[in-house]
């Protein structure tokens, strides 16, 4: 186990140390001069001579290697410095709108697996009957659809009823919330306001259940069709003929073999939730990553644009070797 | 009960739990919601900076509200306003005397001193000359700023420069406490950490409002600040206690916002959906900006760089309709191009839509019925322009000319426009300026032409004439105002005879309000681009 964690450590960190080089030469190439943006788009007679003094400051006169050497000595380090567009340093940009993405995957997840795995299994339960039909047309239409639609529906269902699903938290209470860790739903138990904490479980809801579509009905797939196939088995048509109850057959038997290969695919899918997440935030007005992608690139923004790489390629190789290390207590046979 | 149906159970009860739950929850929510006095008001772009010596974009809409300059200009109606200074008077070209205002304090409760107008000035003007950064050319003239007394304030010019309009300026003329060195821990005004120290979101300005959250890219807050010396001016109970200003770049969020109440003062609905708003009973406040969008030609390339082959172009652009179809009426037609209500602005330098004159143009360049490909660069996502390209593609076909439309994002149509001095043929025949304005003077939109303005001339012009009248027209500002502002007529008329660029139209901002929210009308200035002074605004609901 132990060699596990060095290797799999030394490919995470090479796979991240590659992925932020290749960020680097992808906004190094890409149109736009971070110069002007550092500049603050100078305006009057010395406004060539500022955009020039900030890309000396900023090394961008340097050849491209010393560039991505000094870059990386400096961001491995831990010095992630300011961003160019917005002026504040990068780690705090970065900590704030993560946190906020955090909570929301999370929740969503706490939604998605318990409900994706009761659905597989009441779908291989009715297997080939009406009921299994209709639930397998759902889950194709709601993998296939378009998040970014479903959420602007969503909204306008909430508005149609009258409820708030916009933003993190209504602004009211901003005046008397605290953040400690910046987990909203934590933070309003922590400073016991339980009316913060409604409010914000409100708006987390609407946006949760966007992100859970996907990884609920992919489980919920996944499960029905590996549960099927397990139904037919040797062990468990013997199960049956024993006289075992179906509840402890699917419990104790076949849904055994199935739960370490859904903490794997609840791995992957969360790699495509963190990328639906950017487009729901965005229609929810929820701060995010996702935004500071968007705002990174559109300007030029190049070390927010690497630190943002480098932290969701952090946690998604964590995730990913969480899910494995996960698979492999579930289930002895895997081999890591 | 058998196992598959405490399944389904379970699966439905997760589900309505949540549903009801959230229901149960909104509702709770609601009742407890704290009574204060908010106003969310919508802004499109992410906020750039919050350094009021340094800040020179969107951080305007927070530094509008959290600071004050000594005195405030409306050119819509030539009057000036004491702000922080209650009087100033010139008493020679080279000197102006500034009396300050008595029981002005700073967010941190330290005093408005003369000192503080002393430190403010200087470090903005310091700033640009050692790095070029921020607007702290416009108090290029001041060759000091001088302490008379505690309350009064002396400005020692170089050159005779009309200083109260300098001192109103949108950008670079905000005031604030000298304490910022002490709190930062800068050794002089140059020092980088008062930037940064700004930057982490705090404020030390006097205005009615000051920061209470900053985070640039998504909202800010600011709070009522009680000792602001206006609120007895100002009389209004309803003013907010609390404002956040949202960024919300996607125009259909802002409306949804505005239909679910989570928004109050919306700036970027879409114009098509304005209608339907105010027949929900939302009001929409139209708001008259000088922020123009300047047709430039690249004269450095064939066959732009021909004045008649410009002018033919100029005739083709359907100007009659162009406000209605590209702006849905949200706009005033450009003339020359300084923008409408600003000071140089000259009535009769418009293009008329003319086919056969744009025939006649192009056969004394030789150039008519050659096939002719020149290309135009717009931005993304400003629907105007794309309306108004397609508009111009449809009038150059019937002349035989064929224009190629390239859409880019703001950073890379700045490139293509620089790329004029670098490589004309790298940058495009025709492009888009967007411009809006630091302080009132026409230089300020003809510099755009200047040959030393090598950033944002996109048209690539130089002309020896132009750049001397104005640069002599600017000196002579301070001097004869009405002198300069002949010299300024004349440096347009030869921009609108060559055809170099033109100002299409100038933007009239609709801002969509709540039927919970009040307005008054001084709650707005053009200089002040997306600015609300909310003291100005009432909380109604």
């Amino acid at each position: 186990m132990v060699k596990y964690y060095v290797k799999r450590t030394l490919l995470g960190s090479t796979l991240i140390v590659g992925l932020l080089i290749i960020t680097y030469l992808l906004v190094y190439i890409a149109p736009g001069d971070p110069a002007h943006v550092w500049a603050g788009k100078p305006r009057g007679p010395k406004a060539t001579e500022a955009i020039e003094l900030a890309r000396k400051e900023l090394g961008l006169d340097q050849p491209l290697h010393i560039q991505i050497v000094t870059f990386m000595i400096r961001f491995l380090t831990g010095n992630w410095g300011v961003s160019i567009a917005f002026k504040q340093p990068i780690a705090d940009v970065i900590l704030r709108s993560f946190k906020a993405t955090a909570e929301l995957l999370l929740f969503s997840y706490m939604i998605a697996i318990p409900l994706g795995l009761a659905l597989g299994i009441f779908m291989a339960l009715k297997r080939g009957s009406k009921v299994d039909l209709l639930l397998r047309l759902t889950s194709s239409m709601f993998i296939s659809v378009p998040r970014f639609w479903l959420a602007l529906i969503v909204v306008f269902v909430f508005y149609l009823i009258g409820f708030q699903s916009l933003g993190r938290m209504d602004p009211r209470f901003s005046i008397e919330f605290k953040e400690v860790t910046g987990f909203y739903l934590l933070d309003s138990l922590l400073i016991l306001r339980v009316d913060i904490f409604l409010d914000v479980l409100t708006r987390l809801t609407a946006p949760s259940l966007i992100i859970a579509v996907y990884p609920v009905f992919s489980i919920a797939k996944y499960v029905r069709y590996t549960l099927s196939e397990r139904f037919y088995e040797d062990y468990v048509i013997e199960a049956v003929s024993l006289g075992i109850s179906r509840i402890s057959i699917l419990t104790r038997y076949a849904l055994r073999g199935v739960i370490p290969a859904v903490v794997q695919l609840a791995g992957i899918n969360f790699v495509y939730s963190f990328v639906e997440t950017t487009i729901v935030e965005l229609v929810f007005m929820r701060e995010g990553i996702g935004k500071i992608l968007v705002d990174g690139i559109l300007r030029s923004d190049y070390p927010l644009i690497v630190a943002a790489f480098f932290t969701v390629s952090l946690i998604l190789v964590a995730v990913n070797t969480f899910t494995d290390i996960l698979q492999k207590r579930l289930d002895p046979r895997v081999t890591i | 009960m058998g196992f598959s149906r405490r399944l389904v159970v379970i699966a439905i009860l997760l589900v309505l739990v949540l549903v009801v739950g959230m229901i149960v929850f909104s509702t709770l929510g609601r009742i407890a919601t704290p009574q204060v006095k908010l106003v969310v008001y919508a802004y499109r772009d992410s906020i750039t900076g919050i350094d009021p010596s340094v800040e020179f974009d969107t951080g305007i809409v927070v530094l509008g509200v959290v600071y004050e300059p000594l005195v405030y200009y409306n050119p819509l109606t030539n009057k000036f306003t004491p702000a922080l200074a209650k009087n100033w008077s010139k008493i020679n070209e080279t000197f102006w005397i500034f009396k300050l205002r008595e029981n002005v304090v700073f967010h941190d409760g330290t005093p408005l001193t003369a000192d503080a107008v002393r430190f403010s000035i200087l470090r903005t003007k310091t700033i640009y000359e050692e790095s070029g950064l921020g607007p702290g050319y416009i108090w290029d003239s001041v060759e000091d700023v001088v302490v008379l007394n505690s309350s009064a304030v002396g400005l020692r010019l170089k050159y005779p420069a009309p200083i109260d309009l300098i001192a109103s300026s949108a950008y670079g003329a905000y005031i604030y406490s000298p304490k910022v060195l002490e709190y930062s821990g800068a050794r002089d005004l140059k020092d980088e950490s008062i930037r940064f120290w700004f930057e982490k979101g705090r404020s030390l300005g006097s205005g009615p409002y000051y920061i209470d959250y900053y985070d640039p890219l998504n909202e800010v807050r600011l709070k009522k600040f009680e000792k602001w010396w206006g609120w007895a001016e100002v009389n209004n109970p309803r003013a907010p206690d609390l404002v956040v200003i949202k960024i919300v770049s996607d125009p259909i969020t802002q409306v949804m916002g505005l239909r679910g109440g989570s928004i109050h003062i919306a700036m970027a609905v879409p114009r098509v959906e304005i209608s339907s708003l105010v027949k929900e009973g939302f009001r929409v406040i139209k708001q008259h900006t000088y922020y123009s969008y300047i047709l430039m030609f690249n004269t450095r390339r064939w066959p732009t760089n021909i004045t008649e082959f410009r002018l033919a172009v100029l005739h083709a652009i359907p100007w009659d309709n162009l406000i209605d179809k590209a702006l849905h009426g949200y706009g005033i037609p450009g003339s020359g191009v300084i923008p409408y209500g600003y000071p140089g602005y000259i009535d009769n330098l418009r293009f008329e839509y003319n086919l056969t004159a744009s025939r006649e143009f192009l056969e004394i360049a030789g150039l008519y019925g050659a096939e002719i490909e020149i290309e135009i660069v717009i931005t993304t996502g400003y629907e105007e322009e794309e309306i108004f390209a397609m508009l111009l593609k449809s009038e150059l076909a019937k002349l035989g000319i064929k224009l190629t439309i390239r859409h880019y994002p703001w950073e890379l149509v700045k490139e293509y426009g620089a790329a004029v001095w670098r490589n004309p043929e790298e940058a495009p025949h025709l492009i888009i300026n967007d411009w809006w304005p630091t302080y009132p003077t026409p230089y300020d939109y003809l510099y755009l032409l200047h040959c030393s303005s090598k950033e944002w001339n996109w048209a690539g012009y130089c002309s020896g004439e132009l750049d001397e009248l104005l640069d002599t027209a600017y000196e002579l500002e301070g001097e004869n105002y009405e002198e300069a502002l002949k010299l300024y007529e004349e440096a347009q008329m030869i921009l609108f005879k060559e055809g170099v660029a033109t100002t299409l139209w100038t933007i009239t901002q609709p801002f969509v309000v709540s039927p919970t929210i009040g307005i008054r009308d001084n709650a707005f200035n053009p200089l002040y681009m997306y600015v609300v002074w909310f003291q100005y605004v009432e909380v109604l609901g």
